[in-house]
């Protein structure tokens, strides 16, 4: 490249430079004035220095209240079983279902039958989670369609079981659809290659397919029960039952405008639902890098 | 199989519902009728209007926007952009009744003018238009293709018109489904940013909920369902289309 | 014939009868017969699609059989899982485990057979030694450059001490200016080894170099199978001559001290040519790049072609030119200098040309 060429296309290419921050940064104010300063609010909220401004400035009483509030514990450990029970059921579901999906490709089963499959089987992410509640009702609820089958089922959306089911309905799709990203990553060769090195199908498994997926698995299950913990439709439809965490945030808003406590709830919200993603993905590096120890 | 059944049990159940005359009396108790789903159309359209009003302008928007910071994520690895992907990724990590709260706390007077909503909106859905969008521009191929039209002394706007842009048409049209199906089924982090006086689909289904006899609850959901699985089915066979071409 | 029938129910090596391989309604591999014996290497060679590694895949129990047997150590084991059948598998990519070291991959199969971690650990040093990754034991595949995780795979099919060891084109992964010299070093380590070897391949190069014996596939079919000099000398037909040699297989008639070849259009002297004993059909004449010269001027005695010159390029010491004969194309070397114009004539280079006599 000559000299003369280069040093005019570096004028361009920083003028370029220039045009492409400018754009950056007018697409991106809105964004951050929508999501990342309603949250710097939020948590000012909370502490008592934003909108709603405590007469004492700073203040954590908020935070004491919650933390001592003997519904919010109640909700916090309903919220947090029915989040990690239901990822943990939607694995056991999912996992033998992508495993199976990961082997050598069986001919003939591409086309309309596999479009209609992914689809019924992503439907549910589509579905908002008040749609969720309400299934739970049409199903189980007092004069839902199993409870005519059996007595027994009536009224069960609204107990823990029925809860547990719908957000397993909820997590489904949001488990499934990394995993099976995941396992279509995996080479079929590898677990071929370990069969014909004189490994069993359980010993492949245990010793190739799940420690290659681990990390995956586990920063999945660790991102869905951040998404189940903070999903708030479904249990909306079924506020008659189990207490659930976004229950609470909710209430202190809509019963009395109590913004600051309703703030404090939806920061310990947040913070436990991130908390799940962050400790999800250094568990997701460290299970990499204990299995490349083994 | 089984898990398929778990799926589409409920659904089947709902239109069932949906069209029995008494469902208190068992599935199609009293007869069968579809009486249920035109006293459901009658008080839902409008709500319906304003959905598909509000899906299609976050859509747009998000484009916009997404597409230039897409961009900019992936053309460039300097620090900035990366803060930026974790920035726009926090309404990924921060659930959407907690957003909500903060939203109402900080710009009470956007709430009955609906910007507030759309806004939340397109916030909400970003990260999967960026999600679609950073693989494809940071793909070297495309790159070079870009260059090579360049050197052919295309300017910068035809280039990114009949290069980048045909380049990212799958990627646009699944963020584009994607989004529109978030937007229109969005009820979490609407709930405290929606105008009261005029609800979009998902509260009008709450309200139905709370309120409603089960028939006419159901009725509404399978008419919200109706809407929602064609834009599905469009994800589904974009997504194989793009997982088709890919290797 | 009959070294091959001894070598079929020889015990140690691998047999493949009359294999048929179905995909559903596409066939892969139709009545394949091959054997390979111990220590002997085997390269089946072919274009691709020619269901080469169906064949291979089908050894290692991948694939299922749909008629036809496979022997290995003179045992049956074509309904065998995969895991019982004592074959090392060398894929195409290699398929390094990733989440492993190189000793860890060299000692996997060991484990699966529950070999005693001492001897393990002795085996697995002994076999970094002789694919020369002493140094890299403790290395993760990512860490490896081509040719090291071509040795890392070829050292785990190994552990196992497989009767069989089958490798799936072991160089198309790698940069063809490191072929050469790496395939010396598979040549090496092959030698090395007790196991009967069935290697697949795309290049009649590497065939020739590796295998003692080439079966060369075509739509799913042996065309001919032998000892590499054999195929060499004495194809079976002119696709066989083509792929491995880039020669032409050329039907003739003998007519009063001449061969006949293009319908009479081209009278070779029969004196010219060595004859040699066909184990195939019919009157062939063998024409390679160096059997034939061309040149400008007329002759009228009709032991020269006329040709039409197709393309002339550079390869070094020479230029090779490309000649259109009717619909057959013709390859010959011309001293550097000459230039050709759009015509030309060839004839025969006495005594570098075959003429191949078979059965009537």
């Amino acid at each position: 490249m000559s000299r003369i060429s280069a040093s005019g296309q570096r004028g361009a290419q920083s003028s370029g430079a220039l045009a492409g921050h400018v754009a950056l940064l007018v697409s991106l104010a809105p964004i951050l004035i929508f999501s990342v300063y309603p949250v710097g609010v939020l948590v000012a909220n909370s502490v008592g220095l934003g909108a709603v401004r405590s007469d004492d400035g700073f203040t954590l009483k908020h935070y004491e209240q919650a933390i001592t509030s003997g519904s919010v514990h109640v909700a916090l450990g309903n919220s947090a079983m029915i989040s990690l029970g239901s990822v943990a059921i939607c694995l056991a579901v999912v996992l033998p279902i992508v495993l199976r999906r990961a082997r050598p490709r069986r001919r003939g089963r591409e086309g309309v039958v596999a479009v209609v499959e992914h689809a019924i089987l992503t439907a549910p992410i589509a579905l908002p989670g008040i749609i969720i509640g309400f299934f739970a009702i049409v199903l189980v609820g007092r004069t839902g369609l199993l409870a005519l089958v059996w007595n027994g089922f009536s009224g069960v959306a609204y107990l823990f079981g029925g809860m547990l089911i719908a957000y397993v309905y909820f997590s489904l799709p949001r488990v499934l659809g990394p995993l099976r990203a995941a396992a279509a990553s995996l080479d079929p060769a590898l677990a071929e290659c370990a069969g014909t090195l004189g490994a069993s199908r359980l010993r492949v498994f245990a010793t190739i397919t799940l420690p290659i997926l681990l990390p995956a698995i586990i920063e999945a299950c660790a991102t869905a029960t951040a998404v189940a913990l903070g999903g708030y439709g479904t249990v909306a439809t079924l506020s008659a039952g189990v207490r659930l965490l976004p229950l609470n945030v909710v209430n202190e808003l809509t019963t009395g405008y109590r913004l600051a406590d309703s703030s404090t709830l939806a920061v310990l919200l947040a913070a436990i639902a991130v908390l799940s993603i962050v400790s999800g993905r250094v568990l997701s590096r460290f299970s990499r890098w204990a299995v490349s120890r083994a | 199989m089984l898990v398929g059944l778990f799926v589409v049990m409920p659904i089947a159940g709902t239109a069932l519902a949906a069209t029995s005359v008494d469902f208190s009396q068992g599935p199609w108790g009293r007869g069968v009728t579809l009486d249920w789903l035109g006293y459901a159309w009658a008080p839902l359209a409008p709500a319906v209007a304003r959905s598909l009003g509000v899906a299609t302008l976050v859509v747009g928007i998000n484009l916009l926007l997404g597409g230039v910071i897409a961009w900019r994520i992936a053309r460039s690895r300097s620090l900035v952009s990366r803060a930026v992907g974790y920035l726009v990724n926090v309404p990924l990590a921060v659930p959407g009744i907690a957003l909500s709260v903060a939203l109402v706390g900080t710009f009470p007077a956007l709430r009955p003018s609906g910007l507030l909503l759309v806004m939340a909106h397109v916030v909400l859905t970003l990260p999967f238009t960026l999600a679609a969008l950073v693989p494809v521009l940071a793909d070297e191929s495309l790159r070079a293709a870009e260059e090579v039209a360049a050197s052919l002394g295309a300017g910068s706007a035809l280039v990114i018109r009949t290069i980048t842009v045909p380049a990212c048409g799958l990627a646009i049209a699944q963020s584009a489904a994607m989004v529109f199906a978030l937007s229109f089924g969005e009820f979490n982090i609407s709930f405290f940013v929606n105008p009261p006086a005029t609800p979009t689909v998902p509260f009008a289904l709450f309200d139905a909920y709370s309120t409603g006899r089960l028939e006419l609850a159901s009725a509404q959901t399978v008419i919200f369902i109706a809407f929602i699985v064609p834009v599905l089915l469009a994800i589904v066979s974009i997504q194989r289309r793009t997982r088709r071409t890919d290797p | 014939m009959t070294t091959s029938a001894l070598r079929a129910t020889d015990h140690s090596g691998l047999a493949v009868a009359d294999v048929t391989i179905r995909y559903g309604a596409a066939t892969a591999a139709r009545r394949v017969t091959l054997d390979a014996a111990a220590g002997e290497t085997v390269a089946v060679v072919g274009p691709s699609g020619c269901g080469k590694s169906s064949m291979l895949r089908a050894v290692a129990g991948l694939v299922p059989v749909s008629e036809g047997k496979i022997m290995i150590g003179g045992r049956d084991v074509t309904r065998e899982r995969p895991a019982a059948r004592g074959a090392g598998l060398v894929p195409q990519n290699y398929a390094l485990f990733p989440h492993m070291s190189v000793a860890a991959n060299v000692a996997y199969g060991m484990k699966a057979h529950r070999i005693p971690s001492l001897r393990r650990r002795q085996r697995v040093a002994d076999l970094l030694e002789l694919t020369s990754l002493t140094a890299f034991g403790e290395r993760h595949p990512d860490q490896l450059s081509g040719g090291q995780r071509q040795r890392v795979a070829l050292a785990r099919a190994l552990a196992v001490e497989p009767k069989v060891l089958l490798l799936d084109e072991p160089m198309a992964a790698l940069d063809p200016q490191l072929r050469g010299a790496l395939r010396r070093e598979l040549a090496q380590v092959l030698t090395a080894t007790e196991s009967a070897t069935l290697l697949v391949t795309h290049d009649q190069k590497e065939a020739l170099a590796l295998g003692q014996r080439i079966a060369v596939l075509r739509d799913g079919a042996v065309v001919q199978f032998g000892p590499a000099r054999e195929l060499w000398d004495d194809p079976a037909d002119a696709f066989v001559a083509d792929f491995l040699g880039g020669s032409r297989l050329e039907d003739a008639r003998l007519e009063d001290g001449h061969a006949l070849l293009f319908d009479g259009r081209w009278r070779v002297p029969i004196a010219g040519l060595r004859q040699r004993r066909s184990a195939h059909r019919g009157i062939r004449v063998l024409l390679r790049a160096e059997s034939l010269a061309v040149h400008d001027e007329p002759n009228d005695d009709g032991s020269a072609l006329d040709v039409a010159v197709v393309h002339q390029e550079f390869v070094g010491d020479a230029a090779q030119v490309t000649l259109r004969a009717g619909d057959t194309l013709l390859v010959a070397r011309l001293p550097l200098g000459v230039r050709l114009g759009t015509h030309a004539r060839v004839s025969v280079r006495s005594g570098h040309a075959d003429l191949l006599v078979g059965a009537p």
